[in-house]
């Protein structure tokens, strides 16, 4: 039984559905995370599963029951939610943890306990007695974290909560978060635009377009698999090709780009991609880091053919590199095998490639996704 | 003239320092119409300024933009206003209040209450709509959701009421057409200085103008030391 759960969830802004959600549900001491890029719906899907803002259609369920109006602030005081912004009233920061808890009717003494434990385990316990509005972002946001989790709540919602950190603070905090997330055990409802926070911290991912959920699927599963070409873009996918079916009826899907043959294995859980026949029209992703790049000690002409081994457990082209760009510490490279492929390299392998030269793209048969529009 | 402006500062001075009976007095009768009037004000503002800020309804700009119009009502016209609905024939000419402190209390209420309105709503609104959010997230009731609002804009709410106290404290048409200024009953220290002045007294309306300015910056001196303090915890 889910600890929460959305049916029919469904806002509307004027005469346009923003997020139409048939079913949500929070497994209880999971997280949760919800991904979608900006103006998707997720934090109104966040405010509406945390009772703070209604929803036009549908209920939300609290541990089996359906939450009426007149029990929604009984059952606010069983959950928490920290926001992109940390939130903090005008009080010091120790006031703004022990008013939460005030307000819940604990008792003075055990709020301060609480909220001495709380600091302490989110490194701000020296801030206690600075004025709240006074600490840098970084501080400010694990004052709110420390007030979440002083609540006890059942279930935590966290709504982009490093949105607006600095890369070093919010990679320290998400370590933090993560071990704190995990010693607790609390059911968390994680709503993020970042697919690394999200693969980091969540069991379990649903991807929202538009207001529509695309694919609810473990975070991992939504990176190599996603279910359409947006989400794929969205999650960082570098290459993305029209494609067609020539054979769709094995496991194994043989489609044709541009005259480039590819195996693909099929995923399994994509009700469209295991629909798609031969002669249909489909999209093929492949991300970048599941390519190897192989230099060929060859220089003859560019083989635009295609070959698979013979257990067609992997696919290769040949190609000539197109360009190389340097990003930080990895380098783009964009090979010509009649498409262009992008793939990424540390920057120490780097040396091992030159523009024009011939290499092989190798990627197993598992690697590229259909998407079915 | 300069002269005399030095010479009415020292007697001023003088009638300050020395206490004197008739200008303590109108000084604390000004203080006594111009606090309760502010009292009343705030009772009435501060409930509508939280149902402008945190409720939406038909014509809702309509009223804030009529509050607004309101902080810059002329005095003479409020008490114009008060005294056709106080005098013997006006509606309210049954009550008998015309020229008493209750009179001068009605339009010192209608004076200050726009100005509180009005800025007490806009503290109110800018209170980040996340922080309602939060605070409902926290679990609390209504009550206790007002009760962190108010708390939230609190220095800008004083700053609120500092105006409408300032608004009031510092007119002279309303309170002289509504109390008639007399003298040991509903003379103030605005009406009083307009009467000094006019028979020549200069000494005496400077000492009371002293009192007025000192009064006003009174207050503006203990919202800014609330105002401060807050910070006093804040490193940078």
């Amino acid at each position: 039984m889910y600890i929460i759960e959305g049916q029919n969830i469904s806002v509307r802004v004027g005469k346009s559905r923003i997020l139409d959600v048939k079913e949500i549900g929070l497994e209880e001491g999971r997280v949760f995370s919800v991904i979608g890029p900006n103006g998707s719906g997720k934090s109104t899907l966040l405010r509406v599963m945390a009772l703070l803002q209604n929803s036009d259609d549908g209920y939300v369920y609290f541990r089996g029951e359906r939450v009426l109006p007149r029990d929604r602030i009984r059952v606010r005081r069983r959950m928490a939610v920290v926001f992109q912004e940390p939130l903090l009233l005008d009080a010091t920061v120790e006031e703004n943890i022990i008013m939460g808890l005030k307000i819940r009717g604990v008792d003075a003494a055990t709020a301060k306990l609480r909220a001495g434990f709380w600091l302490e385990r989110f490194k701000v316990a020296h801030l206690s007695g600075r004025w709240a509005r006074a600490l840098s972002g970084g501080e400010a946001q694990r004052v709110s974290l420390a007030r979440a989790f002083a609540l006890e709540p059942e279930v935590l919602f966290l709504d982009e909560p490093f949105a607006n950190l600095d890369a070093p603070t919010r990679e320290a905090l998400l370590l933090e978060l993560s071990d704190v997330l995990h010693s607790t055990g609390v059911t968390t409802f994680f709503v993020s635009h970042d697919f690394k926070e999200v693969a980091f911290l969540a069991d379990k991912t649903m991807a929202l377009m538009d207001g529509l959920p695309v694919q609810e699927a473990p975070p991992e599963r939504i990176l190599d698999h996603p279910s359409c070409e947006k989400l794929a873009k969205f999650v960082g996918i570098e290459n993305i090709w029209p494609a067609k079916i020539l054979e769709g009826r094995s496991e194994t899907l043989i489609a044709d780009i541009n005259g480039l043959a590819v195996a693909v294995k099929k995923s399994g859980d994509l009700e469209d991609e295991r629909n798609a026949g031969a002669g249909c029209r489909v999209k093929i992703a492949l991300r970048g880091d599941k390519i190897n790049l192989i230099p060929r000690d060859t220089h003859g002409s560019l083989d635009r053919g295609c070959r698979m081994d013979g257990r067609i457990s992997q696919n290769c082209w040949s190609g000539r590199i197109k360009s190389i760009f340097h990003f930080g510490s990895t380098v783009r490279i964009t090979v010509d095998c009649g498409i262009d492929v992008s793939t990424s390299v540390p920057v120490q392998f780097a040396h091992t490639f030159k523009k024009g030269e011939n290499v092989e793209v190798r990627f197993s048969i598992d690697a590229p996704a259909v998407l079915v529009e | 003239m300069l002269d005399t402006v030095i010479d009415g500062l020292k007697k001023g001075l003088i009638l300050l320092f020395s206490l004197d009976r008739e200008v303590l007095g109108i000084t604390l009768f000004t203080l006594k119409i111009t606090g309760t009037a502010t009292l009343i004000s705030i009772a009435i503002a501060l409930p509508l300024a939280l149902l402008l800020a945190l409720r939406d309804f038909p014509g809702k700009k309509f009223v804030i933009s009529l509050a607004n119009l309101g902080m810059g009502l002329p005095p003479t016209v409020v008490g114009l206003w008060v005294s056709l609905m106080l005098w013997r024939s006006g509606p309210l000419g049954m009550l008998r209040i015309m020229y008493t402190p209750a009179a001068m209390v009605i339009a010192q209420t209608v004076i200050s209450t726009p100005i509180i309105l009005a800025l007490s709503t806009a503290a109110l609104q800018q209170i980040d709509r996340k922080l309602r959010w939060q605070i409902m997230a926290l679990g609390a009731s209504p009550l206790q959701m007002l009760f962190l609002m108010l708390k939230e804009a609190r220095y800008s709410l004083m700053a609120a009421v500092m105006a409408g106290f300032g608004g009031s404290i510092s007119e002279v048409g309303a309170s002289m057409m509504v109390g008639g200024n007399i003298q040991n009953y509903t003379r103030v220290l605005t009406t009083a200085i307009v009467l000094e002045t006019s028979k020549g007294h200069f000494d005496v309306a400077l000492a009371l103008s002293f009192i007025l300015m000192f009064l006003a910056y009174a207050a503006t001196l203990w919202l800014t030391f609330i105002q401060q303090r807050r910070y006093r915890n804040v490193y940078y």
